[in-house]
């Protein structure tokens, strides 16, 4: 017994179905298109800027710079750790404060991640600022270290508040 | 009303590449001047350690702060790139509206 064989499509009709499958792929896809243009819509892909967040990484960048610049002119117990501990948590606590206003906004990972090597670095700091241990209190940052610390938070602090700034939009 | 995807994918494929190339050219003027800030620290870092003007935990400091500084720029790098993609989609849809509403002669979208 033969089984019996569909009749072959002829290959004209083929490519004819074909062809009118794209056709209508595209046209579905302009359609979406058309849609998303007509509602106006715009993609969003990263957080809108925030001029609280701007001014406030503009305000501490001066202040780290201030302390910083405190350090390098100062003299005997001014510039020792055991004076000047209370700026650490103090610090930390201001960028902890700009790091949950930037958490607060969507699509803001890359911002929420530079606050969060801020405080990485503040650690660091303190960790040269302080003195051995048993003489933690009369640690100092070497002053020719100092123009090398502050150059590396100012230039922290403006790629945090470069990306800030281009947001804008 | 009649118009074909090329007619519509031409002037969004321009609007794109125009508004990337326009945004490559920001991030570079950033990324530039950036990169060779963060070459002279680290000279400077290793200056100071080679003169002893900083102890072993200062130098880990300095050299921790750099490697946070050096993420925090690229992490701006990476920022700007997000934001020229988003701008680039974004004039692709208007290119595509402007032209719709050209081949049908009046604001359809």
């Amino acid at each position: 017994m033969t089984i019996p064989t569909l009749p072959a499509r002829r290959p004209a009709l083929r490519a004819a179905t074909r062809t009118g499958a794209h056709r209508h792929l595209l046209a579905l896809a302009l359609v979406a298109l058309a849609v998303l243009a007509a509602g106006g819509c715009t993609v969003r892909l990263i957080s809108d800027y925030d001029e609280t967040i701007d001014r406030s990484a503009s305000e501490l960048q001066k202040e780290m710079d201030a302390f910083l610049t405190d350090m390098e002119n100062g003299q005997d117990e001014s510039v020792m750790y055991g004076v000047n501990r209370g700026f650490y948590p103090y610090y930390a606590t201001e960028v902890r404060a700009v790091l949950v206003r930037a958490q607060a906004h969507p699509k803001n990972e890359q911002s929420v991640a530079q606050y969060e090597l801020m405080l990485d670095s503040l650690k660091e700091l303190e960790e040269a600022h302080r003195g051995d241990e048993g003489l933690e209190d009369e640690g100092t940052l070497p002053v020719e270290a100092i123009p090398v610390f502050r150059d590396l938070f100012n230039q922290a602090w403006g790629a945090i508040i470069h990306l800030e700034v281009a947001k804008k939009r | 009303m009649s118009f074909t995807v090329a007619e519509i994918l031409k002037p969004m494929m321009a609007a794109a590449k125009a508004s990337l190339a326009q945004d490559w050219g920001k991030a570079e003027d950033y990324a530039k001047p950036e990169m060779k800030r963060l070459a002279e620290s680290l000279a400077a870092i290793a200056k100071l350690v080679a003169t002893k003007k900083v102890n072993q935990r200062q130098a880990k400091a300095l050299l921790r702060i750099h490697g946070n500084t050096t993420q925090s720029v690229l992490l701006t790098i990476d920022g700007l790139g997000v934001i020229a993609v988003e701008d680039a989609i974004n004039a692709a849809l208007g290119a595509a509206r402007d032209t719709v509403n050209t081949a049908v002669g009046f604001k359809l979208v």
